[in-house]
């Protein structure tokens, strides 16, 4: 077990690569629907999700590593309730019924007792043991702390609290901070140190709060997980800066990644923003955009990818070309192909 | 009856309240239009939607965002509780209509629930299907209560697949429906692609797209 082979983890050694890699973020529903398996089976099945993702890279041949996360993540883990996807236009699970109703609930609600087999994550463990087992890089499930807090109670919830009633907002934050600690240990103490962090926080793009409130409700609990993680001896932190994170990008220089961190950013960021402000201390990866990977003609594609990779491929300590946000499931397959063709044809390095 | 300087005073209390989302304030000064003798659809749209329209301006500006929009929707909500029971019947036109649904297969509301906010605040009569939505049901719907303008979101890249098949549908029912779109993965190409007449970016620019669909149509 360990940090892999491939170019994104070269880079994550300093090694040098021979080209730009790519890394298609949270492809699991579409290599789960590559290799006949369901929508519902790439979040409810960890063993058949992983393979899937192993299977496509294969047949593919991009880099990276299998990663298990999805939106409402915290919701079943704390008690409530999330459906796994079904039907023609569903694409991830989604929360059904919060653990936190009232006002009350907040100052009932605990950490699991056990969070080994807390919602979802025996599922993600399958997923991390497949990985492992393949030689693969290992990733915790997500642990995006302000994310999370809003699958506790809704974000439209915590979004009020926040302004109205802070020390409940706080309170959720508190809870989905050691939810999330406990979280990464398990994974340290089943995988070893040499394994990655994963972060992701939709819940925080400037499409959903202020740079203000970023400072105040996401900054010190993403501080305090990245630095509970990096204590346990994890070497890098990836995270996914989801959305127009424009007016936080500077809070997030504050937020430790490890050396180098990982920072995967929206088609709303600019590259070339992205790598002055955090291009020093962390690998950029970005930021093609998911409806144009999904419906666009191949040509304007490649010409998209060549975009990002013109504009990342100086980036101090490496690039890796990537969709904005996570990989549309209804991809067709050679639109996919374009982004590897890109890279191979115009990320030679 | 109020004189000119205290109706305008109340109005500008109710503005000023719904944009600093002081719910608590905004209910005692639409008490105070009801006691004065105020107009109640002039408190609303004089005091109230004029607050709901500067807080979509403060949205876009990114002055405002989600919480702070939540919030003054509350206080918004909150004033129209108690001026709508004083409303007369001849004191204002037929209102316009939207259908508003998030699409099938996605939940995500945020975006949809604060489009509603200012569809509200701009008097529009709003039928609000929630959230996933069935394909077949907005043509259904808006069957049943004609509305002119029917709006979609979606904010997942699969779940965007449904609304072409919805404008369709919609199509074969009535012709002369109006379909705005917004969310994530849209923009105004994917929208046009899709056969919508238009496009808004976020919740602040609905109102004004929708207004402009209709004087095209």
């Amino acid at each position: 077990m360990g940090i892999g082979n491939d170019r994104v983890s070269m880079l994550l050694k300093g090694e040098r690569v021979d080209m730009v890699p790519v890394f298609p973020l949270g492809i699991r529903a579409f290599a789960a629907l590559g290799v006949g398996y369901t929508m519902g089976e790439a979040y409810s099945d960890g063993e058949k999700s992983c393979r899937a993702e192993l299977w496509a890279q294969e047949q593919y041949g991009f880099d990276g590593f299998p990663n298990f996360a999805y939106g409402p993540f915290g919701a079943w883990e704390f008690g409530g309730e999330i459906k796994f996807p079904e039907g023609e236009f569903q694409q991830a699970p989604m929360a059904v019924r919060y653990p936190v109703i009232s006002e009350e609930d907040v100052w009932t609600l605990r950490v699991p007792d056990d969070i080994s087999t807390a919602g979802a994550i025996p599922i993600g463990m399958a997923h991390s043991l497949t990985a492992a087992a393949a030689g693969a890089t290992v990733m915790t499930p997500n642990a995006g702390v302000f994310t999370t807090a809003g699958n506790l109670c809704s974000v439209q919830k915590l979004a009020r609290w926040m302004i109205k009633k802070p020390s409940l907002a706080h309170r959720m934050l508190e809870l989905s901070r050691d939810f999330l600690i406990g979280m990464v240990q398990l994974w340290v103490d089943t995988f070893g140190k040499d394994i990655l962090m994963y972060n992701a926080e939709p819940s925080a793009a400037n499409q959903v709060i202020s740079a203000r409130h970023f400072e105040e409700f996401v900054l010190p609990y993403s501080i305090e997980v990245h630095s509970a993680a990096l204590r346990m001896g994890i070497k890098h932190i990836m995270t996914h800066i989801c959305g127009d994170q424009n007016l936080n990008l500077d809070h997030w220089t504050k937020i430790p990644m490890g050396d180098p961190g990982l920072l995967t950013f929206g088609h709303e960021v600019d590259l070339h923003t992205a790598i002055e402000k955090l291009g020093e201390s962390s690998v950029i990866m970005g930021n093609v955009e998911p409806s144009l990977i999904q419906n666009g003609h191949p040509n304007d594609l490649y010409d998209a990818c060549r975009a990002a990779i013109k504009a990342g491929k100086g980036a101090p300590r490496g690039f890796v070309l990537m969709s904005g946000c996570g990989f549309p499931p209804k991809t067709p397959p050679y639109n996919f192909f374009t982004m590897v063709k890109a890279a191979r044809e115009l990320g030679k390095l | 009856m109020a004189s000119d300087e205290k109706k305008a005073e109340i109005l500008k209390g109710l503005h000023d309240s719904v944009v600093e989302y002081e719910e608590e304030k905004t209910v005692e000064v639409a008490n105070e239009a009801v006691a004065e003798g105020l107009d109640a659809f002039e408190a609303i749209m004089g005091g109230l939607a004029k607050g709901m329209e500067t807080v979509g301006d403060l949205y876009v500006r990114q002055e405002y965002f989600v919480p702070e929009l939540l919030l003054c929707a509350d206080a918004l909500y909150a004033g129209l509780e108690v001026l709508k029971p004083h409303l007369k019947a001849e004191s204002h036109a037929e209102p316009r209509k939207i259908i508003l649904g998030v699409v099938e297969g996605d939940i995500h509301d945020i975006g949809k629930n604060l489009v509603k906010v200012m569809f509200d605040a701009a008097g529009w009569q709003v039928f609000d299907l929630g959230a996933d939505v069935k394909i077949e049901r907005f043509a259904e719907e808006q069957k049943k209560c004609g509305a002119q303008v029917v709006g979609l979101s979606a904010l997942m890249t699969t779940s965007m697949l449904a609304i072409p098949r919805i404008i369709k549908t919609l199509r074969d029912s009535d012709s002369t429906v109006r379909v705005l779109v917004g969310g994530a993965p849209l923009n105004p190409d994917i929208a046009a692609s899709y056969g919508a007449d238009g496009y808004a970016d976020n919740a602040g620019e609905a109102v004004e797209q929708a207004m402009k669909m209709l004087q095209q149509a």
